[in-house]
């Protein structure tokens, strides 16, 4: 049988331990949210840059433009398919997306083979950018890796739409 | 390079053996490899392919350079000789440099980028500081830009396939 101290020691125990357990909770819900958040503007910027990318291909008929149309579009599903582990679903973008994000627009708006790779060069580098600092807050394993592995695949963007727009392919950052 | 001692879940990070140090160090070696095989692939080669390796091992000594900086920051741990496919990749480069074949030098040591990108993400979750994180992911980046380079400079598709060929399981 417990004694009544022994009973006073585990209730102050559990009082002790509720707080702690709920800010724990509180900062943990706080950073899926953040997650969240940080995938979905991924997600959306990947589907501009497919459909900048698409229309920029259209326009020149550059084959290079193309494959990294449809690379674009293989990382959207798999951010797509992180998210939804996450039991929340995003949309596909509307048509227009590309004319309203401002990294992709100039992409998406630039006419002539020349304009379009010096477009697609900027492009890719905001794109790296941008998942750089993702993955500075993303804590999920799985996350992390598919993040990199899409910055990793910019990198290589960034490298071959340089190339094509006639410069050296490794410019003066990490990528 | 690291071994994980746990299975991890989305706030149950797994603990690598030699903690954060271990991680970093291992990704250093990696490094260190890459470095090790650039001279001698750059001497059986000449004018912009033999400028193409230079820079690449320019770019991986400050990789390595901010990887070693990081590791004193944390602590101390070995630096361990990759194995695997980025091992059996820089000695193909090496015996290939070494018979006078430039080309199949870089061949090798387009493939050993795409091992180093694989040694750097397995590396990623098992870190635990952001900057880290950024740091390594930043490196796996960059090598995948050197790949297509080398591949450019080779005559060969610069974007093989999609995810830099890293696509996590």
């Amino acid at each position: 049988m417990r004694t009544r101290r022994a009973l006073l020691g585990s209730a102050l125990a559990a009082l002790l331990v509720a707080p702690a357990t709920a800010r724990a909770a509180a900062v943990q819900r706080r950073a899926a949210a953040v997650e969240v958040r940080v995938l979905r503007d991924l997600i959306h910027a990947e589907d501009a840059a497919a459909e900048a990318y698409a229309l920029a291909a259209q326009a020149t008929g550059d084959p290079l433009l193309a494959r990294v149309r449809d690379h674009d579009r293989l990382h959207a599903v798999a951010l797509r398919a992180q998210i939804e582990a996450l039991t929340v679903s995003v949309a596909l973008s509307p048509p227009g997306s590309a004319a309203r994000d401002p990294d992709a627009a100039p992409l998406a708006a630039a006419r002539g083979l020349a304009a379009a790779r010096r477009a697609a060069v900027v492009h890719e580098q905001a794109r790296v950018a941008a998942l750089d600092a993702a993955i500075g807050v993303l804590t999920d394993d799985g996350l992390l890796q598919t993040v990199a592995s899409v910055m990793a695949a910019h990198a290589q963007q960034l490298a071959a739409v340089r190339l094509a727009a006639g410069r050296a392919p490794l410019g003066t950052g990490a990528a | 390079v690291v071994a994980v001692t746990g299975c991890g879940t989305r706030h149950d990070r797994p603990a690598a053996v030699g903690g954060e140090a271990g991680v970093l160090a291992g990704a250093l070696g990696a490094s260190r490899a890459l470095i090790g095989a650039y001279a001698p692939v750059a001497a059986a080669l000449h004018g912009s392919r033999a400028r193409l390796v230079g820079e690449l091992d320019a770019r991986e000594r400050a990789g390595a350079g901010a990887l070693a900086a990081a590791l004193r920051a944390v602590g101390r741990a070995p630096v361990p000789a990759p194995a695997g496919a980025l091992a059996a990749d820089l000695a193909r480069a090496r015996r290939a440099a070494a018979a006078g074949d430039g080309q199949g030098a870089l061949h090798a040591l387009a493939d050993a980028q795409l091992a180093a990108g694989w040694v750097r993400l397995g590396a990623l979750p098992l870190l635990t500081d952001p900057a880290h994180r950024r740091l390594v992911a930043n490196l796996a980046a960059g090598g995948a830009g050197q790949q297509t380079a080398l591949l450019a400079a080779l005559g060969r598709e610069p974007l093989p396939v999609a995810f830099a060929g890293l696509t996590p399981a």
